[in-house]
């Protein structure tokens, strides 16, 4: 097992805190601790958006190495954690067309359906699951790509206000956003 | 009571007037993101308490919520997992990014010592002349290729331009015509009148094409551009009047107005005399005529757009895009006499790599006369350097029969660019391209 920074450490938006006095961090470390944490969340983020999961690695690691850039430079290190979502967005949206574009796998295409429902596996049970399911695919397919990006960036436990800092708008802006959303969303549900 | 601060004052009488109502989306949502302020959430949990109605609401909600990430685990548990070894990859980088730096720091010669110096041991004091003769060689072999930059095809279009107009320049013509208009289903009107048209090469002020033959207006066009807005009619020989924009509804238009034309004279009275030499008349035009003095004058290049996408393909450079204007024009057919407008106008748009010469695709955009647009995109399948030989046959559009077909290549978009026309002669029955002159090779 690699563990790049020995000792005790936490992790405070992006900022590595280490007991270990005999060294001190360096910005690889650093950047490597924060790649430990996040490159999960911003992996399903920016395959949430549309990249090919074969190049959400590719993604990342350009993220990572701007990241080692910029604080090598003396970039500012606070929210590092906004700054990485922020920086993975704009390569995935920026360099799309140099890459695979995906689509998220609808129910329909989902293996192994029943496995990954668990629980309760009656056939009723799997048909009223594999129904919710369809309208969530088709709801969400019909959101604008500012409320999907609002979305995900929620469901990875964001703020509005990291959002809006990650997205360049403002924290009612966000609010809104969702509250399309997931206005469309409940709806869609019941229809 | 007097000491309370106002905004915890403000903030409990909009609490107190939030349990008289029913709580918005938004405010729910607020809720359950933990997105409000203390004194709203005790508002807010208030009014649920009492409300049936909004304590739905939000169960509704907050299902929506556990349904959407319910479903976004389940479909990105379907995608194939990573790929190993990423984490050594990242650091691997990370070691090399850091190495390089510190070359930086050390100055240009240690750094190409530092990273040469195995290269350079191998090679014989007597085989650097060689090299560098077989260097400067490869440059000027580079030089010689003609390749095409973004930035070139940019300068001679501005080349072109400054050559052919002059900001604020006034062109006039005058002549006596006959205007028959018909619009959709009705009779046509028939408008005898004295005609004028200005030109003007200034993109805030007014464009106005129209071409005359035969003592009858053929097909005439005005783009009225006011900076945030543009607007554009069109008149077809005997046809309606086609307006091209989306946004506005179509109308008969006969303008300039006896008003306008007014308003505008003392405009001209100032700069006829050196516009002299492009007066036209209804007695003497003729069809060939309109092809050699109208259409190959600098009022039918101004409107046209070419958009020049570059992208620069650099592993960690993001791209950039570059747009500027080359001519476009209407596609004309010569027919016994008459000119018959069978196309409309057509645009291209082309990705080129700013720093390798690379052309990637190429989307041409095709307006027909009845309004509707027609598009095609072209990708390559593999990296061709743009010169006259290497994309001549690939961007080759094929339109909807009764569309005229025509081609369009790198070497037709710069030879639009360029300053001179050098279109060979039309003759009857030949549909021509306007401004792209036939392949002469």
């Amino acid at each position: 097992m690699t563990t790049p920074i020995s000792g005790q450490q936490a992790l405070s938006l992006g900022t590595v805190v280490t007991t270990d006095s005999s060294r001190r961090p360096t910005v690889e470390d650093q950047v490597i601790g924060l790649y430990d944490q996040l490159h999960g969340p911003v992996s399903r983020y920016v395959v949430s958006l549309g990249v090919h999961p074969a190049d959400a690695d590719e993604v990342l690691q350009e993220t990572f190495l701007r990241l080692f850039k910029h604080l090598t430079k003396g970039g500012a290190a606070h929210n590092l954690r906004g700054w990485v979502f922020r920086v993975a967005h704009n390569i995935a949206f920026n360099e799309r067309r140099d890459r695979r574009h995906f689509t998220l796998p609808s129910p329909e295409e989902w293996d192994e359906i029943a496995n990954t429902f668990g629980g309760d596996t009656s056939p009723e049970h799997l048909l009223l699951e594999r129904e919710r399911m369809d309208r969530v695919h088709a709801q969400i397919s019909r959101l604008s790509p500012q409320q999907l990006r609002c979305l995900h960036l929620r469901m990875e436990g964001f703020r509005y206000r990291e959002i809006a800092e990650a997205l360049g708008v403002t924290a009612s802006t966000v609010s809104e956003m969702l509250k399309r959303a997931l206005v469309r969303l409940t709806r869609g549900m019941h229809a | 009571m007097l000491e309370r601060p106002f905004a915890e004052w403000f903030c409990r009488s909009r609490g107190q007037m939030l349990r008289l109502r029913h709580l918005t989306d938004e405010q729910l949502l607020q809720l359950a993101d933990g997105e409000l302020s203390t004194a709203m959430v005790a508002a807010a949990n208030g009014h649920l308490r009492s409300c049936w109605t909004c304590r739905t609401r939000l169960e509704d909600l907050e299902q929506a919520i556990a349904s959407v990430v319910i479903y976004r685990h389940r479909a990105l548990a379907a995608c194939p997992p990573p790929a190993p070894g990423a984490r050594a990859k990242l650091i691997a980088a990370l070691a090399a990014a850091a190495a390089e730096g510190e070359a930086l720091r050390h100055g240009w010669f240690v750094a190409v010592r530092t990273r040469f110096v195995g290269v350079f041991a191998l090679v014989p004091i007597g085989l650097v002349p060689l090299l560098l003769v077989a260097a400067v060689a490869t440059v000027f072999w580079r030089a010689t290729a003609e390749p095409v930059s973004a930035a070139d095809i940019i300068r001679r279009a501005d080349e072109s331009l400054a050559a052919l107009v002059h900001p604020g320049q006034v062109l006039h013509r005058r002549w006596n015509a006959t205007l028959t208009v018909r619009a959709v289903g009705s009779a046509p009107v028939e408008h005898r009148r004295e005609f004028r048209e200005w030109v003007q090469i200034n993109p805030n002020r007014l464009a106005v094409r129209s071409y005359l033959t035969d003592g009858r207006l053929l097909s005439a066009s005005w783009t009225v551009a006011d900076g945030s807005s543009r607007r554009r009619w069109m008149y077809d020989a005997g046809a309606a009047v086609l307006h091209a924009k989306p946004g506005s509804a179509p109308r008969m238009v006969v303008w300039p107005s006896d008003e306008e034309l007014a308003r505008e004279a003392p405009r001209h009275s100032q700069t006829s005399q050196r516009l002299l030499d492009l007066s036209l008349s209804a007695e003497t035009i003729t069809p060939e005529e309109l092809l050699e003095r109208g259409f190959r004058r600098l009022s039918d290049r101004m409107n046209a757009q070419l958009t020049v996408t570059a992208v620069s393909l650099g592993k960690h450079q993001t791209g950039k895009r570059v747009q500027f204007f080359v001519p476009t024009y209407p596609m004309f057919r010569l027919s016994g006499g008459h000119v018959e407008a069978v196309g409309a106008e057509w645009s291209a748009s082309l990705v080129f790599d700013d720093e390798n010469h690379l052309v990637r695709s190429c989307l041409v955009e095709i307006r027909l006369p009845s309004g509707d647009n027609v598009s095609a995109l072209f990708t390559l399948n593999h990296w061709e350097t743009v010169s006259a030989s290497a994309v001549e046959d690939i961007f080759v559009f094929e339109p909807p029969a009764g569309t005229p077909t025509f081609r369009v290549g790198a070497r037709e978009v710069l030879e639009a660019a360029d300053t001179v026309w050098q279109g060979q002669g039309a003759a009857t029955g030949d549909v021509l391209p306007l401004g792209f002159p036939r392949s002469t090779h």
